[in-house]
């Protein structure tokens, strides 16, 4: 039975209406915190492979205490159990830090095959903690996964999905693979999920429980990048803007401009 | 100080993106007279060295390895690269071979790497400034690697227009065949191209919705507005972590970059994610129903009003295709 580990993040729930335009703030208030999207679908990848094939799937986060209700989540889900690294000496860290930290975290729970990322957080947007992971692990691995096409006792073989082509490629055991959300649809925890598996508990890893317990490798200290402003984008002001209220209006307007740019295009 | 290039080569060709990257390295060894190498990674490497005459690079290194990009094994290649050079500046373009490549760059060396750079200025002796929208792209960071070298920045697509060739230049090429037969452990079974029709970079008109389009019925007329202009319908990534839209039409900086004649722009609040996938438009029409939306900032026209009165509308009046 092959042992996977899927890495979860929990995220605030942003939207686009996320920042206030004037004043660049980010709107946080009663934001959410939810598991990052792509994680989602790494996470189900795993579960299918756990219906079809038999697999050992467990769950590693990094993040604050309260991500506890994540891991717990994907508990409910179907994941056979989760591990919470959290410990303020692990806040702050950047990519490589944070796979450092994921790396031994696993490496305390055991040993595993597979282990699934999603391709990106909706946070962080950095595409980088599963290929760094992957590295300090010493495994190969593929990013922009899109489909799974073979599952067998020593290898996987999985469609990867770049700009302009797509690879069918088999990686042998043990591999980690970061997915693309339309891998697959994220089951829904149900009530009675909620009830048969409410009894799975979470264990929380912190620094003393790691075989490298040097916190100068780990969180802020054991980052080589830092953020030294943070600032709002300055918008492009310069265009006289002709704005309308009245649809019938805007729908005229938008004719004319749409037809005068085709005009001006080349060949269509 | 060094600042070394990743050229991607793929099937005989050094990508564009890869030519975007070294005109901001140029750009950057101009002020201190710090010298730029590349590094070339693939299969029948030595005929890229022709297409380097008149690149702004003092030296560049050839490794012939399969052509299959796979990370562990290009990393390995660029990371000895790295030792060898020991510069202070890695520069990547970000596609999804630089990102992969990158990720485990930076962990194999233990150094920071910043993905999605929208600038990289030099300050003091070799401290490389890196400028990227954080927070789900709402606002921008400004980050550092404080003592690591080298610092490695994988740059948004697009950054810069492609280095301009001079006949003066001619680079001095070093080629190693010493990964001729390494092989990764990653096998490829099949290839296929994707269809040209897929790629949302590819139109000059480009009707885009948002999280404002609230119902998938609109998200079918929109894609007929889009039909009728000749054009595609692309989205934010706001829609497509809906699941309303596939990521190949995600316009932004974890999508794709797009250069048009004209953009409409539907129930987006256009944000530093989204705009900086919108390299260039022309003329930008906005539909947002809230008024501070900061998309209109961008735009030449916009409709501030409800998107469901005004699409059925629009379709009505407007013509076919020729």
């Amino acid at each position: 039975m092959i042992r996977i580990a899927v890495c979860i993040k929990q995220v605030p729930a942003y939207d686009e209406g996320g920042m206030n335009p004037s004043t660049g703030n980010l709107n946080r208030s009663g934001l959410e915190s939810v598991i990052n999207t792509y994680d989602l679908s790494a996470l189900e990848t795993a579960l299918q492979m756990k219906d079809s094939h038999g697999a050992e799937v467990d769950v590693f986060s990094m993040g604050t205490a309260d991500a506890e209700k994540s891991v717990s989540s994907a508990c409910i889900m179907g994941a056979d159990a989760g591990y919470l690294l959290t410990d303020s000496r692990f806040s702050g860290a950047d990519v490589t830090a944070t796979a450092y930290t994921l790396m031994q975290g696993m490496q305390a729970v055991g040993s595993y095959d597979l282990i699934l990322c999603g391709s990106r957080t909706t946070d962080g947007d950095t595409s980088q903690v599963s290929g760094a992971l992957a590295a300090l692990m010493g495994m190969a691995h593929l990013n922009w996964v899109t489909r799974i096409a073979d599952v067998a006792e020593n290898c996987i073989t999985a469609v990867q999905t770049l700009e302009y082509e797509e690879l069918k490629l088999q990686i042998p055991f043990p591999a980690l693979i970061s997915v693309e959300r339309e891998i697959a649809v994220p089951r829904m925890p149900t009530l009675r999920m909620r009830l048969q598996r409410k009894s799975i508990p979470v264990h929380l890893l912190t620094l003393d429980d790691l075989e490298d317990t040097n916190e100068q490798h780990y969180g802020v200290k054991g980052s080589s990048t830092r953020v030294e402003r943070i600032f709002s984008p300055e918008r492009s002001d310069g265009h006289p803007l002709n704005l309308t209220y009245d649809a019938e209006t805007a729908a005229d307007d938008i004719c004319r401009l749409t037809a005068a740019v085709r005009g001006r295009l080349p060949s269509w | 100080m060094v600042i070394l290039v990743y050229l991607e080569y793929r099937r005989g060709n050094i990508a564009g993106s890869s030519l975007q990257v070294l005109a901001k390295a140029y750009e950057l060894s101009r002020e201190g007279r710090h010298e730029v190498c590349a590094a070339v990674i693939g299969r029948n490497v030595q005929q890229a060295a022709s297409q380097l005459t008149g690149l702004p690079i003092t030296k560049a290194y050839l490794y012939e390895a399969d052509d299959l990009f796979s990370a562990d094994l290009y990393s390995e290649i660029f990371t000895r690269c790295i030792a060898k050079l020991s510069p202070s500046v890695v520069l990547i373009g970000g596609t999804k071979e630089g990102k992969s490549l990158s990720s485990r760059t930076a962990a194999m060396l233990k150094t920071g790497v910043t993905v999605d750079c929208t600038d990289v200025q030099l300050r003091g002796q070799d401290e490389l400034v890196q400028i990227r929208p954080a927070y789900g792209g709402n606002v921008i960071a400004q980050i550092v690697t404080e003592k690591q070298r080298p610092q490695i920045a994988v740059l948004a697509d697009s950054i810069m227009p492609p280095v301009k060739r001079s006949s003066m230049l001619s680079p001095e090429t070093v080629l190693s065949r010493e990964y001729a037969s390494a092989a990764s452990t990653v096998k490829l079974i099949e290839r296929r191209e994707l269809p040209e029709e897929k790629r949302i970079s590819s139109y000059d008109v480009i009707v885009a919705a948002g999280q404002g389009v609230k119902r998938k019925e609109d998200l079918v007329m929109l894609e007929a507005l889009a039909r009728k202009l000749g054009g595609g319908l692309g989205a934010t990534r706001g829609l497509v972590e809906r699941g309303w839209m596939p990521h190949a039409r995600q316009i932004g900086l974890s999508g794709h970059s797009i250069r048009v004649k004209l953009l409409i722009a539907c129930g987006l609040s256009g944000t530093v994610q989204f705009m900086a996938g919108v390299r260039r438009a022309d003329c930008v029409i906005a539909v947002n129903s809230d008024e501070s939306a900061g998309i209109f900032q961008w735009a030449d026209y916009g409709f501030c009003g409800d998107l469901q009165v005004l699409l059925p509308m629009l379709l009505e009046k407007m013509e076919d295709p020729a």
